[in-house]
């Protein structure tokens, strides 16, 4: 082994130590306590590693980041075991299954009627969905795929990520969704973007993230579309609704064949740039 | 066997995960969402690893995975063979590193070309073995070793440059007095 094998192989070697005992290091660090120069470069290698590794870890992590994970394990599928694996008191289950029968006969007498799948219905659902953070889920939505859901303190996840505007339609238009939507004007060139195919209602409907600065989750505005067929009252073409509410703004729109959606943070001036 | 807690895994792997993420993402919410995601797939997934000593590989493994998988790579990192990639390395000592902020060496870090970026990473994040980065990339040994080397001459090229522009910048009052 000549020198510049055995630096090759001991770049691979931890500043700490903890490879010492690695055979594959033997050779090389014996060729080290024997080569000065060789000495030399390692101990000066090994102080450039352990300084550069002291500033990788001190790099900040966000304060939040930790409550985040922390709080999504309360709406994740943490791992529960099934009912035959836990050990249940006969007459425990014997109560359960009585209740259980008594409460959806019960549901099934009074449940209130479904209510309408309309406009005001649309607007409410997503507004909670996208407006009020994770774990606000409406009874009636959920999302289509498994691999979406899931919520996290900044967004929900999203079935693809693209900062491509094109490379979104693609996705949607592949996976059930609407890759024919018209972006509103002052969403064309989003810092980044995210889409997600769900189902509202039995209806397909079309999610899409558009990061527009820096600020997250402020810088994020989001639009959804849904056939305005799928509705029994969308917005008349060139007349959008707004709805100002909280610290959110949603504004509907009808387009061709199909209804969009805009909720973003602010009032409706602030809203109506994207437009 | 106890299982870990929940709480206990992410309060041991969150921060090396987030700052390899944010290594391999270059943007802080990505790496947040990377990070989060993670942890998902741990708790609806993980419990089907059966040995737990391996929960730190089987992290950073899902994360790198999740990672390739957002940018929908389609393109194989070419192969390295073990060869000398020693050369004459710019001037950088400990203690022109030891002057720069976090931030600084952090940015550095993320302007080597992204093949390198990963185990460069995992190596710094100290507790990753050649072994253990090359389980988490999924690369052969000599792969790992091969791009820790040029991944440490790039950065020790990049890191002199920041030094060089630090040492440009010339507090105003200094300029002044000059």
């Amino acid at each position: 082994m000549n020198n510049d094998e055995a630096k090759f192989i001991l770049r691979a070697y931890r500043p700490g130590g903890q490879d010492a005992a690695d055979p594959q290091f033997t050779e090389a660090l014996a060729q080290a306590r024997r080569d000065p120069e060789l000495a030399r470069w390692l101990a000066e290698q090994t102080a450039l590693d352990t300084v550069i590794g002291g500033k990788i870890q001190s790099v900040p992590v966000p304060a939040d980041l930790k409550a985040s994970i922390l709080a999504a394990r309360n709406i994740v599928p943490l791992r529960q075991r099934s009912w035959w694996q836990r050990s249940i008191h006969p007459v425990a289950a014997a109560a359960s299954l009585a209740v259980t029968f008594a409460t959806v006969g019960y549901l099934a007498l009074h449940e209130p009627p479904e209510p309408t799948a309309d406009l005001a219905r649309f607007t409410q659902d997503i507004t909670d969905y996208l407006g009020k953070g994770y774990g606000v889920l409406p009874r009636h939505a959920h999302l289509a795929t498994t691999d979406a859901s899931y919520f996290g303190s900044q967004s929900y996840r999203m079935n693809y990520r693209s900062p491509n505007l094109d490379d979104i339609r693609q996705w949607l238009a592949a996976n059930g969704g609407h890759g024919e939507f018209v972006s509103p004007t002052g969403l064309k060139k989003p810092l980044n973007l995210g889409c997600g195919v769900m189902d509202w209602r039995g209806r397909r409907i079309t999610l899409i993230a558009f990061q527009t600065g820096r600020t997250l989750p402020q810088d994020k505005v989001h639009l959804v579309i849904i056939n305005s067929s799928d509705l029994p009252d969308p917005p008349a073409r060139g007349q959008p609704r707004f709805n100002e509410g909280g610290d959110w703004t949603t504004v509907a729109w009808s387009d061709g064949s199909l209804t969009y959606f805009l909720l973003a943070p602010g009032d409706r001036q602030a809203v109506g740039k994207y437009l | 066997m106890d299982e870990p807690d929940f709480d206990q895994i992410v309060s041991d792997y969150y921060q090396p995960l987030y700052r390899f993420a944010l290594s391999l993402a270059e943007r802080e919410s990505e790496a947040c969402d990377l990070t989060q995601q993670t942890f998902f797939l741990w708790a609806s997934k993980g419990q089907q690893l059966r040995d737990r000593s391996k929960i730190k590989s089987w992290l950073f493994t899902t994360l790198h995975r999740e990672f390739l998988g957002s940018r929908r790579r389609t393109t194989r990192f070419p192969h390295h063979e073990i060869e000398s990639v020693e050369r004459e390395l710019p001037p950088v000592t400990p203690a022109t590193v030891n002057e720069m902020d976090a931030a600084t060496v952090m940015q550095a870090l993320m302007s080597v070309d992204e093949v390198y970026r990963a185990p460069l990473m995992l190596f710094y994040l100290e507790d990753h073995s050649y072994l253990e980065i090359a389980a988490v990339l999924e690369v052969p040994i000599g792969t790992v070793m091969s791009r820790l080397a040029r991944g440490k001459t790039q950065l020790r090229g990049l890191l002199a440059d920041s030094g060089a522009e630090e040492r440009k910048i010339v507090p105003l009052d200094l300029r002044q007095a000059i």
